[in-house]
């Protein structure tokens, strides 16, 4: 009954066109006042405590921020420049490049919808500046961006060590090798897609104009380096790292480039300037550009674009929340866990269950709500079958990587709408050829333990433990 | 005018409290990097910021229809029957309005009553000091021997949020009942356009006086 | 009237703390059938610590077990298990909360509308560092992760070392890539959140104490009527001796866990080398002696 007013009340909200935020929230609070005794001032608590105790959260409008600074004004420009430069004489060369920058930057961020929203707005405008059609552009990103929480540092996987008692670093070595193995994957169909598509090239402009625009694109590319280096630097945390990279974008938009802001169209240095003469006259417009960019007109609309995708995103989050919360303290997930493990399985098809039921709780619920709920479930049956808790562990994570493409909630569907403009189902859609790769991934990663295995304990033999 | 300048004032506000979540986590990393000091106050100051941009910013978000949503279903209805669906809609986020503002009410005054803080934020030396220990404590709920910053006032947001968010949500109400609007977006793309040459032609004016 | 009683707690259910509650659960069901139901709820889904104890007060959750450090908003007394080398071991400690002083502050949360109802132990505290720690001056210039509270920040300052306070989620990372030096925690703690592996060195300071408060509201206690709420407490009791007994052996087999995993060296204090740590913290004492009292911490000193 309760199941029932919940799901439906929540189909019913998003069929005639609610935001799916309120959507989210709406169903869950009907639901919670009709069938428990809970005050509906703790679920506005509860709605507060959503919206300002997850400190992991804030990489996303962070990541957010800082891809608006590269996006807009010419920073971008010069990314795709120096990226068409280098593979965009191959065939499906700047797609492939996109999904190595997302397994780049999923070794930075321990989120996926992170990842998408930091690659995504300048490869998609790239891709699509290139001649490729926009949803294949927003499919591949969207796909790829998922590597964020395979590839470590990943807060899903922390969630799964402390849940599970698993050792977290071997967990993040299992990661390694799928991630990397994933990226790939798409690359590989990339490239036969663009054979068979036959999807744009362009000559290639030898190599001057190579570094050339390499140079030219520094500036921008040096970021990814910067959050690298910030972390395995042991400077920052990855959420930390994030922040860092706001105030970088932001410096190397308005003072850097000067494409936007209060130095917009000032030279470096004017003709026949001195070196000393020019360098003082920078420090000087520098200091003055400062506290001139906060009412700068352009400043600010930047600012405000990161902020209009980050609200829609963290307040579907916190409805989310609220969404899963109820589904917890109804016991939904694990009367319909438990029910399953009732009919005593063989471990194949123990697997095949796993998978279908983390999949159905990936369409509503976020990874580590769902990680918390059923590692406790899942993990002692899968002990007594003898399956390795770390495999289990990187199959909860991939399936949390199909969780985030798949509707009602899946965050990277929403962080692609938001930077694209498009709406959910042209993302969908969008997403649909990709997302049945990944899900042969998937099958791949349940029987083929070795995939994951293999790396960690290489690590522990080396080690001696 | 009076819109023109409220509509600043609200984006103003939303880029600051971005803003200011970016630089006191930038600031921590100094910090703690450079200078080899923590402050206990940075984390929740940044999630309290977190919760304001949210909170405050979810009715900015229906404004200019940032929030995400499925029209499919509502696009093949006849016009008839999709002015009456989203009509439905819209009341039913008005009712999420109403439902949570109330929840926030009773939560506030239940925190003001038992005159529960925060726990790292304290208050202003200056303001303190220019406080009477007794009226502090009566009105504000504020311990001068121990001032830590009343939590009704840093959660107020709950109450401002979900009131502005059912304003704007009436707004599109009306816009949908006039015909003006068939959803949760702007219908009318010419309006949009409209507002922003406006814009561009202020920002103009606001050059020149500052060549002046 | 059915009276229904949610347990909200924010850890697994293999955890003492989890086993408590469970144990809460099956003791009041059996003696109090129909009357009280429990509902426990772990891994923060109702509410995580730093919000449950306002939804205790919107009477929403009836108990929790939050550690001692969450009360500093309600309680300045409480610190008392905050201060550093105030009691030598897990057995000094539980003297003390059962004694006189120890009962008393269970009634300090009053005024805000809370009762403590018992302590639940979770272990004394140890300390994990990237480097070697043997005497005071070795943490100097190192930065250690801590909850929000006044008194371990200065525990922090009075040997040089700079305390940083960051949410849980965030510390493995951050120790991992070294951006913090170490953290203080229990056995049980520093083995479940698998600090050992990215922390290559452990003292057994054991130089402060680690528990929670069992605590319900007022309102919801006092109106449980009085033969009932006698049979509740009585379960509670056993329930929470369950839990700490189960406490004491976690903290052992973890410590023997990580000793095993061989990530980290364990490093045992002489009695001279703990007389340096304890001569460098009676500042402390000194220092929150106004705010928690002289004769409670007195009072914890002859429990030793
Ligand atoms: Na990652
Ligand atoms: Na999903």
């Amino acid at each position: 009954m309760t199941i029932a007013a919940l799901f439906l009340s929540l189909l019913l909200c998003i069929l005639i066109g609610m935001p799916i935020a309120v959507a989210l929230g709406f169903s869950s609070m009907v639901t919670i006042l009709l069938f428990s005794n809970d005050s509906i001032a703790s679920i506005a608590l509860k709605m507060y405590e959503a919206t300002s105790e997850h400190y992991t959260l804030l990489a996303i409008p962070f990541f957010i921020l800082s891809s608006a600074f590269l996006s807009t004004g010419g920073v971008a420009k010069r990314i795709i420049d120096f990226a068409v430069d280098s593979v965009g004489h191959i065939r499906g060369g700047l797609a492939m490049a996109s999904v190595l920058a997302c397994m780049l930057f999923a070794a930075v961020s321990g989120s996926s919808p992170a990842t998408v929203a930091a690659i995504g707005s300048i490869c998609i405008v790239g891709m699509v500046r290139s001649g490729y059609p926009e949803s294949f552009a927003a499919g591949v990103i969207t796909n790829a961006g998922t590597l964020g929480i395979l590839i470590p540092p990943s807060i899903v996987m922390l969630v799964y060590s402390a849940a599970t008692e698993v050792s977290a670093s071997r967990m993040f070595m299992a990661g390694l090798i799928p991630g990397i193995m994933m990226g790939t994957i798409l690359m590989i169909a990339i490239y036969i897609i663009a054979r068979y598509k036959n999807l744009p090239s362009v000559p290639f402009p030898g190599i001057k104009q190579l570094i050339r625009s390499g140079f030219i694109a520094t500036g921008g590319l040096a970021l990814i380096f910067i959050i690298l280096g910030a972390i395995y630097g042991g400077i920052a945390s990855p959420t930390e790292a994030a922040a860092v990279a706001a105030i970088y974008a932001y410096f190397i938009a308005v003072f850097g480039y000067r494409d936007i802001g209060p130095l917009k169209n000032i030279n470096w240095r004017n003709e026949k300037e001195s070196l000393v003469k020019a360098l003082s006259r920078n420090i000087m417009l520098m200091g003055l550009a400062l506290p001139k960019s906060m009412t700068d007109k352009e400043v600010r609309h930047v600012v405000l674009e990161g902020a209009k995708v980050s609200i829609m995103l963290l307040f579907i989050i916190a409805n989310a929340m609220l969404f899963a919360h109820v589904l917890t303290t109804e016991r939904i997930p694990h009367i319909i866990a438990e029910t399953i493990i009732g009919w005593g399985l063989e471990p194949w098809s123990f697997l095949i269950i796993v998978n279908i039921l983390l999949l159905l709780a990936g369409n509503f619920m976020e990874p580590s709500a769902i990680i918390l709920i059923m590692a406790p479930i899942l993990f002692p049956i899968a002990t007594q079958l003898g399956i390795d808790p770390i495999h289990l562990g990187i199959i909860m994570v991939v399936n949390m990587e199909i969780g985030m493409l798949t509707p009602p909630v899946g965050l990277n569907l929403f962080v692609t709408a938001g930077i694209t403009g498009r709406s959910m189902g042209w993302v969908i859609k969008a997403c649909l050829p990709w997302l049945s790769l990944l899900l042969l991934f998937l099958m791949l990663i349940t029987y083929v333990p070795q995939i994951s295995l293999a790396f960690p304990e290489y690590i522990d033999k080396l080690n001696g433990y | 005018m009076f819109s023109k300048k409220s509509d600043a004032l609200e984006e103003g506000f939303i880029c600051l409290l971005l803003v200011c979540m970016t630089l006191l986590v930038f600031a921590e990393v100094i910090a703690r990097f450079v200078f080899n000091v923590g402050f206990m106050w940075m984390e929740e100051l940044t999630l309290t910021c977190g919760a304001w941009f949210v909170l405050f910013g979810m009715s900015y978000g229906v404004k200019v229809g940032a929030h995400i949503g499925v029209d499919a279903f509502v696009k093949i209805l006849p016009p008839k029957a999709k002015k009456i669906t989203s009509i439905a809609a819209v009341l039913i986020c008005l009712c999420y309005c109403m439902m949570f503002f109330y929840g926030s009410m009773v939560y506030l005054a239940k925190m003001y009553d038992v005159g529960l803080v925060m726990e790292d934020i304290h208050i202003p030396a200056f303001i303190v000091n220019s406080m009477d220990i007794d009226a502090a404590w009566d009105i504000f709920r504020i311990d001068i021997e121990d001032p830590l910053m009343p939590i009704w006032i840093m959660q107020s947001i709950l109450l401002f949020g979900f009131a502005l968010l059912f304003y704007r949500f009436l707004q599109v109400l009306v816009r949908i009942i006039q015909g003006k609007a068939d959803g949760f977006k702007f219908a009318d793309e010419a309006e949009e356009s409209m507002h922003l040459i406006q814009e561009d032609s202020t920002s103009e004016d606001n050059n020149t006086k500052e060549e002046k | 009237e059915q009276i229904e009683i949610k347990f909200s707690h924010v850890v697994t259910e293999n955890t003492p703390k989890g086993q408590m509650a469970l144990k809460f659960k099956t003791l009041v069901e059996e003696r109090l059938d129909g009357q009280v139901v429990v509902k426990v709820f772990p891994n923060s889904q109702l509410f995580g610590d730093n919000k449950v104890l306002e939804a205790m007060q919107l009477g929403d959750v009836q108990l929790a077990a939050p550690s001692l450090s969450k009360f500093k908003k309600y309680t300045k007394k409480l610190q008392v298990f905050d201060l550093p080398f105030l009691f030598n071991d897990m057995a000094a400690v539980e003297r003390f909360q059962q004694g006189e002083h120890g009962q008393k502050l269970l009634n300090s949360i009053k005024r805000k509308g809370l009762q403590g109802l018992g302590y639940l132990h979770n272990g004394m505290k140890q300390l994990s560092s990237s480097s070697e720690m043997t005497t005071p001056a070795d943490l100097q210039g190192k930065k250690f992760r801590i909850m929000s509270s006044d008194v371990l920040a200065a525990q922090f300052h009075a040997v040089d070392a700079v305390p940083v306070k960051k949410p849980f989620s965030e510390v493995f990372t951050l120790l991992q890539t070294k951006a913090i030096d170490g953290q203080e925690n229990t056995w049980s703690n520093i083995y479940s959140k698998k600090f050992f592996e990215v922390q290559e060195h452990i003292t057994e300071s054991n130089h402060g104490v680690l528990d929670y408060l069992v605590v319900t509201s007022r309102d919801f206690w006092y109106s449980m009527p009085k033969d009932i709420r006698k049979d509740v407490k009585t379960a509670l009791d056993e329930a929470i001796a369950y839990g700490n007994e189960i406490a004491s052996q976690k903290s052992e087999v973890d410590k023997q866990r990580i000793a095993e995993s061989k990530r980290a060296t364990i490093k045992e204090l002489s009695s001279e080398e703990r007389q340096q740590w304890v001569e460098a913290m009676k500042p402390v004492w000194k220092r929150f002696e106004k705010q928690i009292g002289k004769n409670v911490i007195d009072a914890a000193i002859a429990a030793n």
